[in-house]
């Protein structure tokens, strides 16, 4: 062999191990499915929620892409498993695809429906405050102040405590629109995924269903950590707000522990 | 010839005079009373409340102890007090909300977090000159440098990330996923280990600085508890954590994170400073606008000091 040979063989060898060493050096790449509207707050929530997960992964090693579905084409698809789904549909088609796929996370992002909690799915997870929710927040903020007219969100774009400026203004920088409860949902539904596979490694959806249900600690910039009842629901404070101004916060200082987040909505399966 | 001599002399001299004796003045940020208060170390009274610019939160001493800085988070720099005279010496631009920062122990450099750009940015805080802008993830909040200078470690509270930036390249070297919404970081004294509090997850953890594991986590069991600042004694067998609006002090066994104990002192209780020479720990209490101190042998507060309107952080001139 030449020493030009001999060079150009080196050479080859050192591209393919370097090209080799890439591929196993890059990210490790998740898909989560999306069944949903596109023009929706909800979805524009989710993307903002993948890209801060993008932002987080660059740092680990770990990369999300988002496969997007209407309703329709997922029934009549046969789709390999995700390793998660986010949903943004009606209550009925919700609780369809929660028995169509037992071993999946579902994440509902489009449904308040007190009868998808009672129901007790065990991979419904309901990242919106239940009706109950909202109505035991009112409830407990009108004991406090009979004649206000406050209504129970979980979200607002003038929410400031907990860091949540500090999302509100990412939100709006990137769609010129205020984020509301249901881009608030579709943001927390993407961070609770993500996070929970960058830190557990999880690969398997079943794996990441038990997780989810047992041993989440979520941020969700609202102060309070938050974690999933046996309903499915996620705990989490309420803003009470009147006139386009949050005036309060549920659980309600005085007429509840402002800690006991069990003070709104059904708690439990036994009933 | 002679007059070289005399020159060479005089800025031996003037170099000397530039390590200032330490007053053993407490100095405290006050966030909305856009002032620095500063307490006698001995008498523990309020000698001055200096107006020092807007939203005035972390503050630290130059590595010569002439120099106290102070960031202020609403007019994007970094404020330079002397901290005998009392003096606003001047200020420079520090890029966005500067929140956090440390001291890097040798070269001086000041290692900022902005926290809306999602920027760690390093300054030379004598010129004023910006060194490097390093991208970490977002909202980075507490910054610590390592003893030996080797290591600074930045959380991005909304990644819930520790990154170790690692000099002399100025690059990240280690990304560790830690508890939700970590604040500030603490290191140990030979540099190998980071105490890390995170505020949602109300934990502490341990990460070993040569593996970048988690080697050990705590919770603090108490609802309430929104972990901020953290320190370690100086014989490195307690730590002590502000509890934000749990409205006590965490004192914990360093070794395996238990709750020794807890000190009840004011409202969101943040910003922490220990003084090992005279055994005190002091707190800034926000919501109170007081300082506690706690005397750290019988780990008890011993007088409560009444400063600027929401207190932040503390640092001692020691």
């Amino acid at each position: 062999m030449t020493r030009n040979s001999a060079a150009t063989l080196f050479a080859i060898i050192l591209v393919l191990y370097l090209s080799l060493w890439g591929k196993w050096a890059l990210a490790t790449e998740y898909e989560l499915l999306y069944i949903g509207p596109e023009n929706s707050s909800a979805y524009r929530g989710l993307q903002q929620g993948l890209d801060e997960a993008n932002h987080q992964g660059q740092f680990l090693g770990i990369g999300f892409s988002l496969r997007t579905m209407e309703f329709d084409d997922y029934v009549s698809e046969k789709l390999s498993d995700p390793i998660a789904i986010i949903a943004n549909v009606e209550t009925e088609e919700l609780r369809q695809l929660i028995k169509a796929t037992p071993d999946i996370a579902i994440m509902n992002i489009g449904s308040a429906s007190d009868s998808l909690r009672l129901a007790c799915y065990p991979n419904g997870f309901h990242i919106l405050p239940s009706e109950k929710m909202l109505a035991d927040a009112e409830v407990q903020w009108r004991k406090k102040n009979p004649n206000s007219s406050a209504h129970a969100r979980a979200w607002h774009h003038k929410f400031k405590k907990y860091a949540a400026r500090d999302l509100n203004k990412r939100f709006s920088a990137r769609f010129e629109k205020a984020m509301d409860d249901r881009a608030w949902a579709g943001w927390a539904a993407a961070k609770i995924v993500t996070d929970t596979l960058a830190r557990q490694g999880i690969s398997d959806h079943s794996r990441l269903l038990a997780y989810l249900k047992e041993d989440l600690v979520f941020d969700g910039q609202k102060g309070i950590e938050m974690q999933f009842r046996e309903t499915g629901q996620l705990k989490q404070i309420l803003l009470l707000v009147d006139d386009d101004k949050i005036v309060g916060e549920a659980p309600v200082l005085g007429v509840a522990d402002a800690t006991d987040l069990d003070s709104l909505g059904h708690i439990s399966c036994q009933h | 010839m002679k007059l070289k001599i005399v020159f060479f002399i005089f800025i031996l001299y003037a170099a000397q005079a530039n390590a200032t004796e330490p007053t053993h003045r407490i100095f405290v940020s006050n966030e909305k009373g856009n002032s620095i208060s500063v307490i006698d170390g001995k008498t523990l009274g309020v000698i001055k409340e200096i107006p020092v610019g807007k939203r005035p939160r972390d503050i630290g001493f130059s590595p010569d102890g002439s120099e106290l800085y102070v960031a202020l988070g609403d007019e994007d720099a970094i404020a330079v007090v002397n901290p005998v005279s009392l003096e606003v010496l001047r200020k420079f631009k520090a890029g966005s909300d500067p929140e956090a920062f440390a001291v890097h122990p040798k070269s001086g450099y000041l290692f900022i977090s902005n926290e809306d750009a999602g920027l760690a940015t390093i300054f030379d805080p004598v010129t004023g000159n910006k060194i490097i802008e390093i991208q970490v993830g977002l909202e980075p909040e507490g910054v610590a440098a390592s003893p030996d200078g080797r290591y600074v470690a930045v959380t991005s509270e909304s990644s819930n990330l520790l990154h170790i930036i690692e000099l002399p390249d100025y690059k990240i070297s280690m990304n560790i996923l830690v508890g939700s919404r970590p604040r500030d970081a603490a290191f140990n004294s030979d540099s190998s280990l980071i105490y890390v509090t995170s505020e949602v997850s109300g934990d502490v953890g341990v990460i070993d600085l040569k593996t970048g594991k988690v080697i050990k986590s705590g919770k603090l069991e108490d609802k309430k508890a929104k972990p901020k600042d953290i320190v370690l004694s100086k014989d490195e067998k307690t730590l002590y954590v502000a509890g934000g609006r749990a409205n006590k002090i965490f004192v914990l066994d360093a070794e395996t994170l238990e709750v020794k104990k807890t000190i009840p002192v004011g409202k969101r209780t943040w910003g922490l400073a220990i003084d090992p020479a005279e055994n005190r720990l002091f707190t800034t209490d926000g919501v109170d606008s007081q300082v506690s101190v706690i005397d750290t042998n019988r780990n008890e507060v011993i007088k409560t000091i009444k400063v600027g309107s929401f207190p932040w952080g503390v640092a001692i001139h020691d």
